[in-house]
Order: C-alpha cells, then sequence, then structure tokens
C-alpha cells in the first residue's frame, strides 16, 4: 500500500466540508438584509403618514387664512382685485400647491393665480373623494384626493355665520411621493453599508471564536498517530476548553488501557514461556525398573505454579525420584525451579543419601532465592532390586503408601523445613532419611499440595488428604496408571469448571504384583471410566424420553417404559417397581440437583444388554426362539440418566437403621433404598461436558431381595 | 427423540377425600398418584387430624396407583407420632403398587394393615 491510497480516505472524509466561517456569514447576511428591508418599509410607511398629516395641516392653516380674508373680499364690489395677488404670492411661495382657488356662493371663481379662470364656474376633478383626517374640522370644512391631488376645502363665512363661499387648496402629491423616495435612497445606501460591516464581524468573531479547533485537530491527528502522551494545551473561555479536556481524559484512559492490555499480553507471554520451561524439565514418559512403575502426572494452573518433578537413573539401577513445589508462581516460580532441577540432576550422582543431597541444594539455593521464596521437596533413592526406598522430606505433603496385602494405607509424615525457609543450614538439623518397604502390590503415592488444597467450585471445601486416600485404595490394586488417572479424574470432578489455582502434580511408585498374588495386568484399563464412556456413545442405539424436571411430568416415565424394547412384555409387577425406581432418582435430580426449577430437564434412555455387549441382536425376534433362555436375560440392561442440575451427593441409606422408631419418624432415605432393590446404581458421574451421567443397571433375574414384591398379585 | 406421551391413568391427580367418621375411627380415602407434593398434603392433614384430638386414623389405600418413597415415610412416620400420641394409624386394602413397594423395602411389618375398614372397627372393639 502506498501513502497514497492511505491519504485518500481523508481527502475523501473533507469533500463535504462546509467553513463554520461561511455559514456564519451568510446567516448575517440574511439576517442584516432582512433587518434593514424590514426596518426600511416600516420607517418609510411612518415617514409617509407624518408627512400627509404635516403637508395636511399646513394646507388647512393655509385655507382658513385665505378664508378668513376672503369673507371681507366677497362682500366687495371687486373681489378678485384683492384676492388674487394675496393667491399669487401664496402660490409662488408654495409651489407644492397645486393650485389655490376661491369660489363665491354661487360657484363662480373670485379668487386664483391665473386670472383668465376669473368668473368661472368652477368645477372639481370628478375623481375627488373625501378623506378622513386626524385633524379637527370646523362644519363645511374637508379634504378630498384623488392619485394626484391632495385638497383641503374651507368655507368663506359671512361675520353673521353664513357660508358666502368656499376656499379649494390644492397639493401635488408627486412632491409627497420626491421626499419618500429621497428617504428611500438613503436607505439604499446604508443597506451596503451595513451588510458589509456585518460580514466583516462575523468573520473576525468567528476567526477568533475557531481558533481552538486547529489546536484541536492536530491533538487529534497526534492521538491518532498513536502519541498518547502529549495533551491538547488550550487557553480558551468557551465550551471549546471543556472538549480539549474530555480529549485529554480520553487519551490518558486510552493510554491506560494500553497498558494494561500490553501488560496482560506481558504477562500471557511470560506464563506461556514458564509453561514451555516447565514442559521441557518434567519427564516426558513413565520408568519401568524390574517389578517397579513409576509414573508422575503435572497439570499446571492458571497462572503456572512452580511444581516440578523428575524420575532420574542413578549408578547402580537405582532410581532417584524427587518432587518439588516452589511457593512462587508465573516466570519467577519457574525459574527457581529450573534452578532446583538444574541443580538436582547436577548433584544427584555426589550424593548418595536423599538428606546430603537436599541439604546441599538447600546450600546452593538459598543465596540466591529472595527471602519469603522456598521450595518444598521430597526426594527419594528407589532400589528396585530391593525394593527400598530411602527419602527423605523438605517440609513437603506426607507421604502416602497402600499396602496390597492388608489394603489399608499409610502416611508418613516428616519433620523437615523447606528448602530456603530459613537460612543458615537450619534445613539440616531438621531433615532425617527414612526408609521404606514395597512390597509386591504396594503403591507410593507423593504429590504436591495444588492436590489436596484444590477447592469445589463453592470454595468451601479442600479436596483433602481423605478423599486423596479413598481414591488410592480403589485404585491402587490395579497399578500407577490407574491411581494417576484415579485422582486426576475425582479432581476434576471435584473442581469443576474452577480455574486451577495451583499446579497438581502426583508422582507413584507401585510394585507391580506377582503373578497370582494380585491379579492385574498392565493393560488393564480403567473400568468405570470406560463404562460410562461406553454407555454415553451406546445411548443412540437406546430408546429415550426426555422430561422436564417436574415432579408432574415423571408420571410419563410408566408410559415409557412400556414404549421401550423388550420391556413391553415385562411382568407388571417389575414394571411397577422399575418405575419407582427411576421416579426415586428423577425426583431426587429434580429436588436437589435443580431444587424444584422446573425449566431443567431429564433424559433417560434404556439400553438393552444386547446393545452394549453385543452377544446377541436385541433387534432380531428370531434368536429368541433359538435361544430360550435368552428370553430371561432380555429384560436386563442400563438405564442412563442425564441432567444438568448441581451435583448433589447421594444420601447413604445405611445412615438409616428403619429398626429405629426414630428413624422411621424422621420417614427420609428411603428412595435410595427403592432404586438398589431395584436396580444395581453403577456410577454417578458428575460435572461432565455432557451434564452429570447416572447409570443404573437393571436385571429383574439378578435382584433377588425384592423377589416378594414382585409375586404381589397384580389384576390383569 | 421422543418427548414424554401422555401418561394416561396412572397420571390420575392426587385425591384425598373428606375424613369420614367410622365411630371411634377417622377414615381417609386416598387415590392417584402419592408422590413427593401430595405425600406433604398427606403429612400436613395427618397431623392437623392429630391436633383436633383424634387417635385413631384410617387410610383407605385400594386407589392409590403409586407411591412414592416420601408417600412411604409419611406411613412410617405418622405411624410413629399416633402410637406416641397413645392412638393408630392403619392402613386399610392397600393396592397392588402400594404392597408392592412395601414389601420391597420390607416396611410392612412397622405398619398396620388391614383389609377393609369393618376389620378395623371389629379389631378395635374386641
Amino acid at each position: 500500500m502506498s501513502d497514497d491510497s492511505e491519504q485518500r480516505p481523508t481527502t475523501r472524509r473533507f469533500s463535504r466540508f462546509a467553513s463554520i466561517r461561511f455559514i456564519v456569514s451568510a446567516a448575517t447576511v440574511a439576517v442584516v438584509s432582512s433587518a434593514v428591508v424590514g426596518v426600511g418599509t416600516v420607517g418609510e410607511r411612518h415617514v409617509r403618514s407624518v408627512l400627509t398629516k404635516e403637508i395636511e395641516t399646513r394646507m388647512l392653516m393655509t385655507a382658513r387664512n385665505l378664508a378668513r380674508m376672503s369673507a371681507s373680499s366677497l362682500l366687495s364690489e371687486f373681489p378678485e382685485l384683492t384676492l388674487h395677488p394675496v393667491i399669487k404670492e401664496i402660490q409662488s411661495d408654495h409651489p407644492e400647491l397645486a393650485s389655490v382657488v376661491v369660489v363665491d356662493h354661487r360657484g363662480q371663481i373670485q379668487g386664483h393665480a391665473d386670472v383668465r379662470s376669473l368668473g368661472s364656474s368652477y368645477r372639481a376633478a370628478a375623481d375627488l373623494r373625501m378623506v378622513r383626517t386626524d385633524h379637527v374640522l370646523a362644519p363645511g370644512e374637508g379634504f378630498l384626493s384623488n392619485p394626484e391631488n391632495l385638497v383641503a376645502r374651507v368655507p368663506v363665512r359671512h361675520p353673521s355665520g353664513a357660508e358666502i363661499g368656499l376656499v379649494y387648496v390644492s397639493f401635488h402629491r408627486s412632491h409627497l411621493e420626491a421626499a419618500v423616495t429621497a428617504s428611500r435612497r438613503q436607505q439604499a445606501i446604508m443597506l451596503p453599508l451595513f451588510l458589509a460591516l456585518a460580514i466583516a464581524s462575523a468573520l473576525v468573531l468567528m476567526t477568533v471564536l475557531l481558533r481552538p479547533i486547529a489546536k484541536l485537530r492536530s491533538g487529534l491527528e497526534r492521538i491518532g498517530r498513536g502519541d498518547l502522551d502529549t495533551p491538547i494545551e488550550l487557553r480558551d473561555r468557551t465550551e471549546f476548553q471543556m472538549l480539549a479536556e474530555s480529549i485529554n481524559d480520553m487519551a490518558s484512559q486510552l493510554r491506560t488501557a494500553q497498558e494494561q492490555m500490553m501488560d496482560k499480553e506481558r504477562l500471557k507471554h511470560e506464563m506461556e514461556l514458564a509453561r514451555q520451561i516447565q514442559g521441557s524439565l518434567l519427564p516426558a514418559s513413565s520408568l519401568v525398573a524390574d517389578d517397579f512403575e513409576i509414573l508422575g502426572v503435572h497439570q499446571a494452573a492458571a497462572e503456572v505454579g512452580g511444581d516440578y518433578f523428575d524420575v532420574l537413573e542413578l549408578p547402580d539401577g537405582r532410581i532417584g525420584i524427587a518432587i518439588a513445589d516452589v511457593s512462587g508462581k508465573g516466570l519467577a516460580g519457574c525459574l527457581v525451579m529450573s534452578m532446583v532441577a538444574v541443580l538436582l540432576r547436577s548433584l544427584r550422582r555426589a550424593y548418595s543419601q536423599p538428606t546430603e543431597l537436599l541439604v546441599a541444594l538447600d546450600e546452593q539455593l538459598s543465596g540466591n532465592l529472595r527471602p519469603g521464596v522456598f521450595v518444598t521437596m521430597f526426594y527419594g533413592v528407589l532400589d528396585p532390586k530391593a525394593g527400598r526406598l530411602i527419602y527423605a522430606s523438605a517440609g513437603h505433603t506426607p507421604v502416602l503408601v497402600h499396602r496390597a496385602a492388608s489394603g489399608e494405607v499409610e502416611w508418613h509424615y516428616t519433620q523437615g523445613i523447606p528448602i530456603g525457609a530459613v537460612r543458615g543450614g537450619a534445613l539440616k538439623r531438621t531433615i532425617e532419611d527414612r526408609e521404606l518397604e514395597l512390597h509386591s502390590g504396594d503403591t507410593l503415592v507423593q504429590f504436591t499440595d495444588g492436590v489436596n488444597e484444590a477447592w469445589e467450585p463453592k470454595e468451601m471445601q479442600q479436596f483433602g488428604f481423605q478423599r486423596v486416600e479413598e481414591v488410592v485404595k480403589h485404585s491402587a490394586r490395579r497399578g500407577a496408571k490407574s491411581v494417576v488417572n484415579g485422582i486426576r479424574r475425582s479432581l476434576v470432578a471435584w473442581t469443576g469448571d474452577l480455574p486451577r489455582m495451583d499446579d497438581e502434580t502426583v508422582v507413584v511408585v507401585h510394585r507391580v504384583g506377582k503373578p497370582g498374588d494380585i491379579q492385574r495386568t498392565t493393560e488393564e484399563r480403567d473400568l468405570s471410566h470406560d463404562l460410562v464412556e461406553q454407555v454415553w456413545l451406546m445411548r443412540e442405539s437406546g430408546h429415550q424420553v426426555e422430561l422436564r424436571a417436574d415432579a408432574q411430568e415423571l408420571a410419563a416415565i410408566r408410559h415409557w417404559l412400556r414404549s421401550c424394547p423388550h420391556l413391553q412384555d415385562l411382568p407388571e409387577p417389575d414394571l411397577v417397581l422399575l418405575e419407582h425406581a427411576l421416579h426415586e432418582h428423577c425426583s431426587n435430580v429434580i429436588e436437589h440437583g435443580y431444587q424444584m426449577d422446573s425449566s431443567g430437564t431429564l433424559d433417560l434412555w434404556w439400553i438393552p444388554d444386547g446393545n452394549i455387549w453385543n452377544d446377541y441382536d436385541s433387534r432380531n425376534p428370531e434368536l429368541l426362539r433359538n435361544d430360550p433362555g435368552l428370553l430371561e436375560r432380555i429384560h436386563a440392561g442400563v438405564f442412563l440418566i442425564r441432567d444438568h442440575g448441581a451435583p448433589f451427593p447421594p444420601s447413604d441409606p445405611c445412615d438409616s437403621d428403619l429398626e429405629s422408631p426414630d428413624v422411621r419418624k424422621r420417614g427420609r432415605g428411603l428412595g435410595l433404598r427403592i432404586i438398589q432393590e431395584v436396580m444395581n446404581p453403577l456410577m454417578y458421574q458428575h460435572g461432565g461436558v455432557n451434564g452429570n451421567l447416572t447409570i443404573m443397571r437393571f436385571d429383574p433375574m439378578q435382584t433377588q431381595p425384592h423377589r416378594e414384591a414382585r409375586h404381589v398379585p397384580f389384576p390383569g | 427423540m421422543s418427548r414424554s406421551p401422555d401418561s394416561g391413568i396412572y397420571a390420575m391427580d392426587f385425591k384425598m377425600s373428606e375424613p369420614q367418621q367410622h365411630g371411634p375411627i377417622l377414615l381417609l380415602e386416598l387415590s392417584g398418584r402419592l408422590d413427593g407434593r401430595a405425600a406433604q398434603a398427606l403429612q400436613q392433614r395427618c397431623s392437623e387430624i392429630r391436633n383436633q384430638g383424634f387417635q385413631r386414623l384410617a387410610l383407605d389405600l385400594s386407589r392409590i396407583t403409586f407411591l412414592a418413597s416420601s408417600g412411604l415415610g409419611v406411613f412410617l412416620a405418622e405411624t410413629e407420632e399416633f402410637s406416641e400420641a397413645g392412638g393408630s394409624l392403619s392402613l386399610v386394602d392397600p393396592s397392588t403398587v402400594v404392597s408392592a413397594v412395601m414389601k420391597l423395602l420390607n416396611v410392612d411389618r412397622f405398619l398396620s394393615i388391614v383389609s377393609s375398614i369393618e376389620e378395623l372397627k371389629s379389631s378395635i372393639s374386641s
């Protein structure tokens, strides 16, 4: 991309740009013009009215004076002799007067500037009309008007009051128009002057007022280029000052957000780096030596903790087993961890006893650890030939040993303080070498506190040593992998969706049992896990119903059961009991899992045995005829029930001994008894991606305790 | 995927009759599905009757089509409550469904079960 193409959008953006100066000047011109024209029009009307009134006053006074003077003249024998010079003088003094006429009572002209008119009859113009006036008029007085002239008429009275003649004073209207036009011309000269003044003022004012815009624009362009550190400096008393402050605030918030984002990226990068370092230091696979298998797993926390484990081959066939937990997290913890790893690998051959090695590590590390940073560590040396493990622990979690012979679990606690916790060689005085004999089938488990301190989703309870023990008891028989998987699965179920707060590391040392001693093969897989997986995959071949999590809805279970393959011909008592058992499980889910929220759902699948084990094709009726024994087996199968409620622990009905009246009075705990009498609950796996899965096996031939119940005579 | 079908007569709602006096015995006839919600209602009615001072209560169960564990729990609990109050709770003519569930858990031994109200009356008078 060239610069040209980057510039183009900017140009296009301003192509419809209209200057505020232009807009304001145009508006000023419009306003000033209309103001001047408006004021001019009103002013002209006013001038015309004032002038008219003034002219009328003068005409009236002239006519009255002439009428008074004419009274005696008209009574004389030759009135024209006195009136003619007077009128002539008046007209020469007032050229705006069109005519001045004195008429006697017969209508003959007795006074006129033109002597030729004397003696003739007076004829007023035909279009003269009486007009209204504001002047106070005596009887007989009046104003007449036509487009050319304005005429004042005043009667001439005899001293006795009788009217003996009339005076007409006529005014040229063109004189009035000339005066008005003169005033309009003045206006026409004024208007451009005003306009020029207004435009000039508008331009100057706008230039001054809009000066900050340039600064704002350059500031915004600077921000656009990514410079968020230079604020817009503006000294202005208008709203632009507020705008500039807002922009500066915005830029500073942008800068903060940018910094946070960069920090986050840096942290993410650091975490990734830490994860890589950690991953590169951990051994990749399990180790098998003689009849020992040693397996370690590590699950990194969201924030990469400082867990570390290693399995090292030592001279003379011995094996070094280390597991450590650095108190710091992130890259810092990881760097300490890598120091531990490097030191351990270089020191392992120099020190044959675990205590010596841990003390040597403490001496080397202490000087390099920041105050408050320490490392808990277990180090053991296994002699696979002798089946003996010598170990020492620097403040690490206790060692768990499962004895195959007794099925019991031993916890071995030690007194050692963590590496780096107290300077000056204090570690040496607190740790000691311990010896453990591992017999056939025995299992040693060592883990970091991320395991026993894992919180459940409500963060009310930690996983604890007791649960680790339970898992080991159940899985130790099947080998190291089974223990590791068991612990991991239990932790996943325990923590749910909660992000891991700490690394979880488990190292298992298992001595494989001799053939016939303890039955187990190395390939043996975890059955329970496989079962859930297998049943889940098989559900498609089963028969399903979806129910709303509403107690009322559960009445549909019986009908559904009757529609299930092979269950149609199940004897009525079995069906009734089966319905009751399923009902009890579903009501438990509705009550405890969904907390009576009826918007949830329950999915039930019936998967006949034939579908699971493929020992017969359940859809082939021919088979039934050939194998009569199949009819007995065909009603067996599993129910898979799925819900999405909160996981809840199933209550133990053994807690309630019905022999006790107090227990009966509580009337609780019967539901699970019904389920267990009718079916064999196989698995309850909660919190998985598919929701909570319950698997229960139904086999009417196997469930002996309810034989009597099955023989209750049912009608039909 | 099938939605739940119409559940027919088995979905019959739970019903509880008005108490009927049979001599010293108060009889409640129950019918339909005795599930969790119905069990709550039954429990409440039983304790009301106890609080009103009645000592002998009989529940006719011949038309119960479904018995949830909570319903069975009420039978057990109220049997104890009535006997503590010096009275008794009797279950009259339980339906096959009720019998099957009781036998399944082997709890019929803790309950007083009679075939009819007449049998109950005669056992009391004797």
